[in-house]
């Protein structure tokens, strides 16, 4: 069932401080069998960039808790879905 | 008179006497001495003076006597009893000590106990939650401080082990002591006397000689364990008595030894006593030299037999002793020469000075170019009287002027009392020493070159050595002379020189002499010529022997010589000869002390020439060395002086000898007795077989010695031959020591002694080593290796020690084996039988495991269990080495007993598998992706607008952070829908369901029970995809839910059966009430309730540990720690039991709890059945009554202080009647939804619903059981509907197939009620869609619905429509108001805020979860319906009963 990513939410909790992030994309790995999400608190970095936070889920986990993303194979990948939002944007 | 008290024994008529009473019996003594001595003053007449002397002396010794006995009885009962009491204050040190140590090891224990208290307070006091990280590091380190505990508490039970067994070493010891006095009282003697006698009476020998005389030789032969009872009987009773006899006799003859006494007694001969040390008498080569020089002095045979003089002195013939000279040679008269000066001196040859050893001056004259001579005139008539053996030939010379004024410097010889003058001539080359050719004779000394003239002397060149011996030794008493030394050159003429003729060397062979050293453990040695003469070098230090300078050789040089020797035709010779030792050991200087003489002291005259006394008075001859008496004065001067002597340095011994008063130069014939001392065998002495058995001795193992028979001796034995030879008087005997070589090869043999280091070192030994060394077996039996060992006690052990260090062939090897002896071996033999079962119809044997492992057999196949024993099946060559094995067993003796296996069940258990193969079982082909995958690939990617604006845009750049600072959360709602997609995906579905499949129905039990070990509460394996593990969980949660019901099965069982023994108790106390009651009738009801109260307990036992089992299992074996810690935070604690959540906390509960609860460990504690059972029951009366649980709009709930449930519970909220409750609600909201889903609505229909709903809210109680009683037929309608019309079509598909299997499972029994809800929940998890979220979802595609079907449903429910409505709205407000709850924890939110599907399900377990806990106001079971009527009579006391008893 495909759903509005646009409205939801994410928390997360930063500096002590619960922070509602907008979300800014989803994805599925079936390979990992996790999905992906980015987020963002829309926070400028020091060297003037954008923080997009991205996390993976894992629905087979107890608790809806985003993870860290470790695996290289699976920051590749992330890395490939947003050259592919960025050209699919721009195209 | 009690054992303590000192008992002093004087012989006599009195019995047993204080030490007061004894003390006045020798005043009383004493004082009638004095009496008596008055009365001899007083007397006048003689006889009867006489007759009172003879009292009066008698009374004395008498008197001596007892004070002697008093005195060394007071000492010896003095000295055991201050032994009592050391050992006894050893005893109480050592009991102060173990308490001491026992206090400490229980001050450990409540440490180690507080620390455990210390870390569950911890962990229960947290109100936060741990990471698992925190409290694995808690664990740690209470761990280490347990350990650290533990190993404390350990080493002080050791300690304590060891000083216990110290303890008890020295309690036997004091009652060895005591008993020992006691037997000293009984018997009348010392104490020292009692073990003296316990101590020869252990020796075999004695013993069996003795047994042999009272009957009981052949009893004592034999083994114990073959000796009948009576024989047994008879040999104590006879040791017994042998005792007592040999104690009367000691106390009757107090100054003979225990050995004696029973030799005595029973005319028996195994006197041994213990022999004196040799001695090495040292004589120095001089001293020997000396000695030979006087013997050659000394007259061959003395035919006069007399009296000697008492002026006689050595070395002269005495005047009325006839010398008698016996000729070796056929009888040829010997011609001499003798020259008569014209001055009436008289010259011989030196050959004549020789034969005849006379004194000579240093005068010569030559006559007829050969010396002559001056002797002494007397000797000269002496020489011309008349003899058988010789004659004189004399002429008569007219000697010059020149040669008188030689003759001027000879002393006048008819003094006696001119001294002799040797001259020594020194080479002023060679400083070498010359001396004339007699004083080779004249002093023994070895001639050094060929004959040499030195002023007309024929001369002969010395050693050094020989030099100063002769320097040194002329101030001798007994035959002193005078040297003078002239150093001359020497002319080597060989027109002068004379062949040396030595006359005692053989002419025919030459030989030469090698010296083995009688005290150098015969080392071998040869003179420095020998050893250049063959070509070896002279090595380490110059050791004179015989006036050689020789040196120590070893086998190899010793060797060469024998074979260099016998290669030029030598001889070579070995003589046995002292050797003087340059050491710093002192010069031994014995006196002979004449025990027949009162120790009358002679001293070797030698010793007395050294010490520089002067020889007179008679000479004795003392083991054929010749001494003088010395008297006591002499006799410390003697020692003064030696002790005063820096070099040599002296040491005097004393030593014991028995004298016969005419043993000196009288001329009497000894008969010799050889005794052989093998040089092979470290001296071991030999004796002829004649002689031992003439003495008695025993004899050995005969050798042939010279032709004679003998047989090897013990040095005691030796020592009697010894005593023997010189107590003998006709004849007069003495032993001549021969030294040969009796080649033997000496036996070795290794004896074990075992030592048992479990028991204080207590050593044991065989009864055959015992009996080699002549020791009695004594003591109990203990079996070690099979075979019957004897205690060894201190005594024994120094016995064999002593006979092992002097044992020559065979020779002993002791060896001391320890061994940790278990105590509990019994003589006789234990039978053991052994089971194997026979199953008859197929010939096929089943052994237990146990048994083949314990015969060493292995096995190999599946195991079966028959009759509850792990078994084997076995071929047919094994089951014949089970036999071989069972047959020849003797101690435990095995026999085997075949069982039919007809009414056994056989069951065959296969190998538990191991947990990879079961892992590869799951996942044997199926592509389980997320690790092997070179690239991951992504699929469903849906950006939000803003980003792709922002992408558009171009104005941003991005920071991508994958380590987030802090983790973020998802909603649930969110979470479903984002993975709704990748959850039914094909490719993942298909896998985990395949692998959920294969879970589920191809996995035994067993292999669950090996993941389940493997799991225990943590992830199954961190290599393996997290997919794979949560599957797994979900299994293992299933097993371990159906353990838990067996578990509860168990309590439930055991409640039952508490209940029924509850029952009869309370039926025996009326009985046992009744006055009219017999007194077998009441023994008999006592007997039947202890056994009741032992039942009860054992139950209630049972109960506390299958729900505490039970209650672990659920806890931490399935949920694992962040569950638990959960569960805490909401209040949630006490395994087994569960607490009300929010109520105030009831102090006046908790103490009672507190006193029911610790008086029940006290009882199981204490084993008290009484106590476990009532304050079992009181505790759970304590919680079931304080449980209450009310229902109202919301659901049932728990009101009470406690939530009581008897059986293992879900440790969960989950589970909480407020929770299935609210699942109630999901249902109502479910169907509210299927309602207005099927009521395809039109406007019209909208509106009638819309009124409905403002009219209807009030009656939202009948939705609810309205909705419950449709609820199976609702669901699948509904959820047929809801399905029609597309909402969440693709979420409750997948829902509802797995809320549909957990249905079907539970409706059939395939899992309990608590699996089911928490697979429930778990489903509820995975899920999409929250109760709100669906409900909202519902409603909002209200329309859609199928009107018709929905009319047609109102219509035949009117009222339902409005119930529903309300019921529904309920449920909305009620959802988003679960929504908002924030003290439940957030797993009860996601539980209950489950997926439609999950709602709809919980209808189904509701309604079941009702009918099973549809008592105590809708909860309980048939364990608190059974508690509920228990009591209604009250809780059970046995305090009133317990007084009676």
């Amino acid at each position: 069932m495909d759903f509005d990513i646009n409205n939801e939410k994410v928390q997360m909790e930063k500096d002590g401080q619960i922070i509602d992030c907008d979300i800014l994309f989803t994805f599925d790995s079936e390979d990992t069998m996790k999905s992906y999400i980015g987020y963002t608190d829309h926070s400028i970095a020091s060297n003037g960039r954008k923080n997009i936070y991205v996390s993976s889920y894992d629905p087979l986990k107890p608790g809806f808790v985003l993870e860290n993303i470790t695996d290289k194979k699976e920051l590749q990948m992330i890395q490939e879905v947003l050259q592919k939002f960025d050209a699919e944007a721009n195209s | 008179m009690s054992n303590e008290e000192k008992v002093y024994l004087i012989e006599g008529p009195h019995s047993t006497l204080s030490k007061e009473e004894v003390k006045q019996s020798l005043k009383q003594a004493f004082d009638e001495i004095k009496i008596l001595r008055k009365k001899i003053d007083s007397e006048k007449d003689f006889a009867a003076r006489e007759a009172i002397i003879t009292e009066l002396t008698a009374k004395i010794e008498d008197l001596d006597t007892r004070v002697s006995q008093f005195n060394a009885q007071e000492d010896s009962v003095d000295e055991v009893h201050e032994e009592i009491s050391q050992v006894d204050q050893q005893i109480l040190d050592l009991q102060k000590e173990l308490k001491t140590m026992s206090q400490e090891y229980e001050a450990s224990y409540q440490k180690m106990q507080a620390i455990i208290d210390e870390q569950q307070r911890q962990l229960d006091s947290i109100n936060g939650l741990f990471s698992d990280e925190d409290l694995q590091n808690i664990r740690e380190e209470y761990a280490e401080k347990k350990l650290s505990e533990n190993a404390k508490s350990v080493s002080i039970k050791s300690r304590i082990d060891s000083q216990q067994k110290h303890l008890a070493a020295l309690k036997r010891r004091k009652n060895k002591m005591k008993r020992d006095v006691e037997a000293s009282h009984e018997a009348g003697i010392s104490v020292a006397d009692v073990n003296e006698i316990q101590n020869v009476l252990k020796k075999k020998t004695v013993v069996d000689a003795i047994m042999n005389q009272k009957g009981l030789g052949k009893v004592v032969s034999k083994k114990a364990s073959e000796r009948t009872a009576e024989e047994k009987k008879a040999v104590r009773e006879a040791k017994k008595e042998i005792e007592s006899e040999v104690r009367a006799a000691k106390k009757e003859h107090k100054k003979e030894d225990i050995l004696s006494l029973v030799e005595a007694l029973y005319s028996l001969q195994v006197q041994y006593r213990k022999g004196r040390s040799p001695r090495i008498l040292i004589i120095p080569d001089r001293q020997l030299d000396t000695i030979r020089v006087r013997v050659h002095n000394m007259p061959e045979k003395i035919i006069h037999i007399d009296e000697a003089s008492a002026d006689y002195v050595p070395g002269d013939i005495p005047a009325d002793m006839q010398e008698v000279m016996e000729s070796r040679e056929p009888k040829v008269k010997k011609k001499f020469l003798m020259v008569k000066s014209n001055k009436g001196l008289c010259y011989v040859t030196s050959e004549a000075i020789d034969e005849f050893d006379l004194s000579v001056s240093d005068e010569a004259i030559f006559v007829d170019g050969n010396p002559f001579y001056q002797i002494r005139l007397e000797d000269a008539e002496k020489l011309l009287a008349d003899s058988d053996d010789y004659e004189f030939e004399q002429r008569t010379v007219e000697l010059d002027e020149q040669k008188e004024n030689e003759n001027d410097e000879v002393v006048d010889d008819t003094n006696h009392d001119v001294v002799e003058q040797v001259t020594v001539y020194q080479d002023s080359e060679s400083n070498d020493y010359y001396v004339p050719k007699y004083a080779l004779s004249r002093f023994h000394l070895k001639p050094k070159s060929e004959e040499v003239i030195i002023q007309g002397r024929a001369c002969t060149r010395i050693s050094d050595v020989d030099y100063d011996y002769i320097l040194s030794h002329q101030d001798n008493g007994y035959s002193p002379y005078q040297v003078r030394t002239d150093t001359v050159d020497i002319e080597k003429n060989n027109s002068e020189e004379k062949t040396v003729v030595e006359p005692e060397t053989p002419k025919k062979k030459e030989v030469i002499l090698l010296y083995k050293g009688l005290n150098d453990e015969n080392g071998t040695y040869a003179s420095e010529e020998v050893l250049s003469r063959f070509g070896f070098d002279a090595l380490g230090d110059v050791v004179p022997i015989e006036g050689n300078h020789c040196h120590a050789i070893d086998s190899v040089t010793e060797d060469g010589i024998q074979a260099a020797a016998k290669a030029v035709d030598i001889e070579v010779k070995y003589q046995h000869v002292l050797i003087e030792k340059k050491s710093n050991d002192p010069i031994v200087l014995t006196l002979y002390k004449d025990v027949n003489d009162n120790g009358q002291v002679y001293a070797n005259i030698m010793d007395l020439v050294r010490l520089g006394f002067s020889i007179d008075g008679e000479v004795t001859t003392v083991e054929e060395i010749a001494c003088h008496k010395i008297n006591s004065v002499s006799e410390k001067e003697f020692i003064f002086r030696a002790e005063q002597s820096k070099d040599p340095i002296y040491s005097v011994d004393y030593r014991n000898v028995y004298l016969n008063k005419n043993n000196h130069f009288s001329g009497i014939q000894r008969v010799e007795v050889p005794i052989y001392h093998d040089l092979n065998d470290n001296n071991q002495p030999y004796a002829t077989v004649e002689l031992l058995t003439q003495l008695g001795l025993p004899i050995n193992e005969t050798v042939v010695i010279e032709g004679v028979e003998c047989s090897s001796v013990s040095r005691e034995d030796l020592n009697r031959i010894r005593d023997f030879v010189e107590q003998s008087t006709d004849p007069l005997q003495s032993i001549a020591y021969h030294d040969v070589m009796v080649t033997k090869k000496v036996e070795e043999i290794t004896v074990t002694i075992y030592r048992d280091t479990n028991d204080n070192n207590q050593l044991y030994a065989r009864r055959e080593l015992l009996e080699q060394f002549g020791i009695t077996p004594v003591g109990e039996i203990t079996i070690i290796e099979g075979i019957d060992c004897y205690p060894v006690d201190a005594t024994m052990n120094q016995s064999i020690l002593d006979q092992v260090v002097t044992c020559r062939n065979p020779k002993y090897l002791l060896y001391y084996r320890d061994m940790a002896l278990d105590h509990v071996e019994k003589l006789e033999a234990e039978t053991i039988d052994i089971k194997l079962y026979h199953d008859i119809d197929h010939s096929q044997v089943y052994v237990p495991k146990e048994v083949l492992e314990q015969f060493g057999i292995k096995f190999e196949g599946n195991i079966f269990i028959i009759d509850g024993h792990d078994c084997c099946q076995i071929s047919m060559d094994k089951h014949q080495q089970l036999l071989d094995k069972v047959n020849s067993s003797e101690n435990p003796k095995y026999a085997i007993q075949y069982m039919p296996t007809d009414d056994l069940a056989i069951k065959e258990v296969h190998p538990k598998p191991h947990v990879e193969t079961i892992i590869n079982h799951i996942t044997e082909g199926l592509e389980i992706k997320g690790k092997d995958v070179a690239y991951y690939r992504s699929s469903n990617l849906r950006p939000a607008k803003m980003f792709v604006n922002d992408l558009k845009s171009g104005n941003w750049i991005y920071n991508i952070v994958h380590v987030c600072p802090a983790v973020g959360k998802l909603t649930v709602g969110f979470a479903t829908k984002l993975s709704g997609k990748l959850l039914l995906s094909e490719t993942g579905k298909a896998s985990m369901q395949e692998i959920e499949r294969r879970l589920r129905e191809e996995l035994t039990d067993e292999e669950w029970e090996v993941l389940f070990d493997e799991y225990k509460g943590s992830v199954l394996k961190t290599d393996m995809n997290n997919q794979i593990n949560d599957l797994i969980l979900v299994g293992l949660k299933e097993y371990a839910y159906r353990k838990v019901e067996n578990l509860n099965q168990g309590i439930k069982d055991s409640y039952l059966k508490l209940f029924a023994v509850v029952g009869s108790l309370r039926e025996i106390e009326i009985e046992l009430g009744r006055d009219d009651l017999a007194p077998e009738e009441e023994e008999k009801y006592f007997e039947i309730r202890k056994m009741l109260l032992s039942d009860g307990a054992c139950y209630a036992k049972n109960i506390l540990e299958y729900r505490k089992e039970a209650n672990n299992l659920l806890s931490s074996g399935i949920h694992g720690i962040e569950e638990d810690f959960k569960a805490v935070s909401t209040k949630l604690s006490y395994v087994g039991m569960r607490f009300a959540k929010t109520n105030d906390f009831n102090n006046e509960l908790q103490a009672k709890l507190a006193k029911y609860g610790q008086g029940l460990n006290d009882a199981i504690a204490k084993d008290d059945p009484e106590g476990i059972i009532s304050n079992f029951i009181e505790l759970e009366s304590c919680y079931f009554q304080h449980t209450d649980i009310e229902r109202d709009a919301l659901g049932k709930r728990s009101i009470g202080f406690k939530y009581y449930s008897p059986l293992a519970e879900e440790f969960d909220y989950r589970n909480d009647p407020f929770i299935s409750d609210c699942f109630f609600t999901g249902v109502v909201a479910t169907t509210g939804v299927q309602v207005f889903h099927a009521l395809k609505v039109n406007d019209q229909n909208n509106q009638i619903l819309q009124e409905l709903q403002q009219h209807t809210k009030s009656n939202q109680g009948t939705a609810f059981y309205g909705m419950r009683q449709q609820a199976h037929q609702d669901l699948l309608s509904a959820s047929q509907i809801m399905e029609n019309n597309g909402i969440v079509k693709h979420d409750f598909s997948s829902t509802y197939s797995q809320i549909q299997e957990i249905t079907t499972r539970y409706a059939s029994g395939a899992i309990n009620q608590s699996q089911a809800l928490n697979e429930m929940a778990l489903v509820a998890e995975k899920t999409q869609a929250t109760l709100v979220d669906v409900a909202k979802e519902a409603l909002k595609t209200v329309t859609d619905t199928n009107a018709k079907e929905s009319l047609q449903f109102i219509v035949s429910n009117p009222e339902a429509v409005v119930h529903l409505n309300n019921g529904f709205m309920d449920t909305l407000e009620y959802a988003n108001g679960m929504a908002e709850l924030s003290s439940l924890p957030s797993d009860i939110h996601t539980s209950l805020l489950g997926a439609l599907g999950t709602a709809t399900f919980a209808a189904q377990v509701a309604s079941r979860m009702e009918s099973k806990y549809g008592k105590k106001q809708g909860y309980g079971n048939e364990v608190t319906e059974g508690l509920e009527e228990m009591l209604k009579e009250g809780v059970p006391s046995f305090e009133e009963k317990a007084k009676k008893m």
